[in-house]
């Protein structure tokens, strides 16, 4: 009833060892669980490593702990971070406070990122009384407030409607990092939003750094540059497998999808082939296997076949 | 770094002043006069009615001189909002923070936790002055009455009990954080003021045992420091209990401010600014 | 169906809030602090004993067994309001929503927390024996312990009950706590814990009548430190019965309209 359960210990993060470039909006990818989320609050101080160093700007994040909060700032997707009972603007202008913004550019500052996310109608409304949508855009004003170096961006669009959700990334790219020229660090799961926004990604999986390098760069040293994406029906396991002793053929990935054709079951197949000049043999081989191709797709490689590839994970 | 540490001070005072407002409105304010009516009431019945005036109390006409036992009353009531002040406000606040998200985004910052931890007290304490005042009003209409009035020495007494109070919220403040506690601390610190400060009771006429456990509380002194400002009753010189409460304040604020580090400390090491 | 929610709401309510050492402390720092305080208060008076009046008839009381006892019951009053604040827990995880999404049975859910206090009660019965331990000159005269019995289980269940309807107000609102914490020195003040009964003004007998903590404090009083009988104590007890049932009724019926309320105003989520 009282004892202690014994601890099990976690290393959420191993041997992790990469750098930022000034200017470059580098993301941070992996599944749930991968130690991003941990890696993005070590270097806003907000967690101490167990061991190792971490820097920002040339700042130790421990030993300068003090320095380097003055010139980062993070926003979380899914969380809170506002006090609820303040509005939108009594927030801002509380942390521009809290951040020390020189006091005659407050009043500017505020206005102008409340502008900028289309936040000026209701900025004297209680945020409580704000969407989900307007909360988070709220929260990335407050994350630029004190127009820091460096911002993480920790899942960001997390939740939010695909419009809002792209023109956030717009903003980001362009008008943050393009524009403003700071160094931005992304976490997410969204492959899409990666390959959309970053000059250089890194793969975590299980705290592990499996994978550095700017996504084409990465994309070429896939085994294979190309992918069939198949969706056919009476696909057994003896098909799969006979399909993978193909010459061609690199690697096949069955994933999730839900549909029929003719009242029989979907299945989804990723191909990983050396040549797109594969895509015939592939074909006849499962015509030959007497399954049926409801469609099929061929595609240079992307983020996602990156990461299943590093991760070993849908 | 002193002017970011003013404008902290202030902004924090403001936003939280703000936020109670909202919270409590006006509602708030009306009840804020409810728990000092009955607690003055009941100390009325207890001497008018249960008592009658008639037993003479227990050396307590030797200890209080001729001020009356509900100004006594009075005095120790109003000092007691103070100590919610501190145990509730100051000592509850990371936790609070943490309870509704919003501790990483405050302590992210290059803010002074110092200057913003004052922030909160002096919202608290300018919360507490509307019940400090309500208390002696009430008090009027129970019996209350000033027998002389020391200026220097009633701010005296009020500033540095306030300041020693903030010392022992920051101590609060670490302990309600570390164990992931709601309210235990902060009543456990409540009741200790009640008991053992002489609110009720001259401390002088305490068991040994509770006077030395009264002697540790800047309350103690606090409380006997008004009473001789507004009602004469001196049974300690005012300037050994000023020292002393100098003293007492400097050690609660020295390890309030080094537990206030230390917890931050600790709660980056093990990742517990969002677990509460 | 009933039954499985209670049964799964007081385990969590007591994996939740009882099992930890904190709470612990806190049933038995409550009573003994508190009854500290009131016997503190009555000092400068020079009195060892209370005159309690009953009918027609005046016990008198020890002055130390008069404070601890007010002190217990009030302090599991006090724990019944707090446990209130389980629903302003809820409100503030965010997890309200979720309770009250499910088809479980509200009255269920909140019988199961009250009935999670019987553990927070019988430890503080505890306290008593300590108090009793430490205050060994505390003389307490029982002449028929099933009256004894009867006022603290019929204290128990009333204030139980009554617990139940002030819960109800946090689901209706996010100032639900502030307004239950509030109800503590009224309670005080009216129950005849600070003094006895007969003090108070007449005019403010009827609402000290409408609180089962008087009617507790009267039998629970005067069948351990009193020596008075059940049949002296019938009237206390036959209206706790009547309390615990009429409050049981009116938490059914709060529960389900504060729901109602809060779900119109959408103040499920404000905290």
């Amino acid at each position: 009833m009282f004892g202690r359960k014994s601890t099990t210990v976690i290393r959420a993060l191993d041997q992790v060892d990469f750098e930022i470039q000034d200017g470059e909006l580098f993301g941070l990818l992996g599944p749930n669980g991968a130690g991003k989320t941990t890696t993005v609050k070590i270097l806003c101080t907000l967690l101490e490593p167990t061991s190792g160093h971490a820097f920002v700007k040339g700042y130790d994040v421990i030993k300068d702990g003090g320095h380097v909060r003055k010139i980062v700032n993070m926003v979380a997707g899914g969380e809170r971070m506002l006090y609820y009972r303040l509005t939108g603007r009594e927030n801002l202008k509380y942390f521009a406070d809290l951040y020390d913004v020189p006091k005659k550019e407050v009043t500017t500052r505020v206005n102008n990122l409340l502008e900028l996310m289309g936040l000026s109608d209701r900025a004297d409304d209680e945020v409580e009384k704000y969407s989900k949508g307007m909360r988070q855009r709220l929260q990335v004003c407050r994350g630029l407030i004190n127009d820091p170096e460096v911002l993480f961006l920790d899942e960001p669009t997390l939740g939010l409607d695909v419009n809002i959700a792209k023109d956030l990334r717009n903003f980001i790219r362009e008008k943050v990092v393009r524009e403003q020229g700071k160094t931005v660090l992304l976490t997410t799961h969204y492959m899409y939003e990666a390959e959309e926004m970053c000059d250089r990604v890194g793969f975590l999986s299980k705290g592990k750094l499996v994978a550095v390098g700017k996504p084409e760069e990465l994309k070429r040293e896939l085994p294979s540059g190309f992918s069939i994406e198949l969706l056919v029906t009476r696909a057994t396991e003896e098909t799969i497998g006979s399909l993978r002793q193909l010459e061609p053929v690199k690697k096949v990935i069955v994933t999730d999808y839900e549909g029929e054709a003719e009242g029989e079951k979907i299945d989804r197949l990723i191909v990983n082939v050396n040549s797109d000049k594969a895509v015939p043999q592939v074909l006849s081989h499962m015509a030959n296997k007497h399954c049926r191709v409801v469609s099929f797709n061929l595609r240079g490689p992307t983020l996602e076949d990156l990461f299943m590839f590093y991760t070993g994970e849908k | 770094m002193a002017s970011h540490s003013i404008r902290v001070i202030a902004s924090t005072a403001k936003v939280n002043l703000i936020m109670t407002w909202r919270f409590f409105s006006w509602t708030g304010f009306a009840l804020r006069f409810f728990t000092p009516l009955m607690t003055l009431g009941a100390a009325w019945i207890l001497y008018n009615v249960v008592y009658a005036r008639q037993t003479l109390p227990l050396g307590f006409g030797a200890v209080i001189g001729s001020s009356g036992y509900l100004s006594f009353i009075t005095v120790g009531n109003a000092f007691y909002v103070f100590v919610f002040a501190a145990a509730f406000v100051v000592g509850r606040v990371m936790f609070w923070e943490r309870a509704t998200g919003t501790i990483e985004a405050t302590f992210m910052t290059p803010m002074s936790r110092l200057a913003y931890m004052s922030g909160i007290m002096l919202a608290a304490a300018t919360n507490s002055l509307i019940d400090f005042a309500a208390v002696f009003i009430l008090g009027l209409a129970f019996g209350f009455q000033i027998a002389l009035l020391n200026a220097p020495l009633f701010l005296s007494s009020l500033l540095l009990t306030a300041f020693g109070l903030f010392g022992i919220g920051l101590i609060t403040n670490a302990i309600t954080l570390t164990f992931r506690d709601r309210t235990t601390t902060a009543n456990s610190l409540m009741i200790l003021f009640m008991v053992f400060c002489g609110l009720v009771c001259p401390v002088e006429l305490m068991p040994p045992w509770a006077q030395l456990i009264s002697k540790a509380l800047p309350l103690t002194y606090g409380v006997r420091l008004m009473r001789a400002s507004l009602l004469g009753i001196v049974t300690v010189d005012p300037m050994h209990d000023i020292a002393t409460l100098l003293v007492l304040d400097a050690i609660y604020v020295v390890i309030g401010a080094i537990t206030l580090a230390q917890i931050e400390k600790n709660l980056r090491k093990k990742a517990l600014f969002s677990i509460f | 169906m009933f039954t499985r929610v209670v049964f799964a709401e007081a385990v969590k309510s007591l994996k939740v809030y009882f099992f930890s050492s904190r709470t612990l402390f806190w049933a038995l720092a409550l009573p003994l602090g508190n009854g500290l305080y009131l016997y503190f208060l009555y000092l400068p008076f020079a009195t060892k004993s209370v005159d309690l009046q009953f009918g027609a008839t005046t016990y008198t009381i020890d002055l130390v067994g008069f404070t601890i006892i007010g002190q217990l019951l009030y302090s599991f009053f006090t724990m019944m309001l707090l446990a209130g604040a389980s629903f302003d827990a809820e409100r503030w995880q965010g997890t309200l929503e979720v309770l009250l999404l499910s088809p479980a049975s509200r009255v269920a859910i909140l019988l199961g927390g009250a009935l999670a206090n019987a553990v927070n009660y019988v430890w503080m019965l505890v306290a008593l024996v300590l108090s009793w331990v430490a205050f060994i000159h505390v003389s307490i005269f029982v002449t028929d312990p099933l009256a004894l019995c009867g006022s603290l289980l019929l204290s128990y269940l009333a204030m139980m009950a009554l617990g139940m309807c002030l819960e109800t107000v946090d689901v209706y609102s996010r100032r639900g706590s502030i307004f239950t914490a509030w109800l503590q020195e009224p309670v005080m003040f009216l129950s005849g814990q600070i003094f006895p009964l007969q003090s108070l003004p007449v005019s403010l007998l009827p609402l000290s009548y409408l609180l089962p903590l008087t009617f507790g404090l009267m039998a629970v009083r005067l069948t351990l430190l009193g020596g008075a009988s059940i049949y002296d104590v019938r009237m206390p007890l036959a209206t706790l019965a009547s309390m615990t049932l009429i409050f049981f009724i009116l938490a059914s019926l709060l529960v389900n309209y504060a729901e109602r309320r809060a779900k119109t105003k959408a103040t499920l989520t404000q905290f």
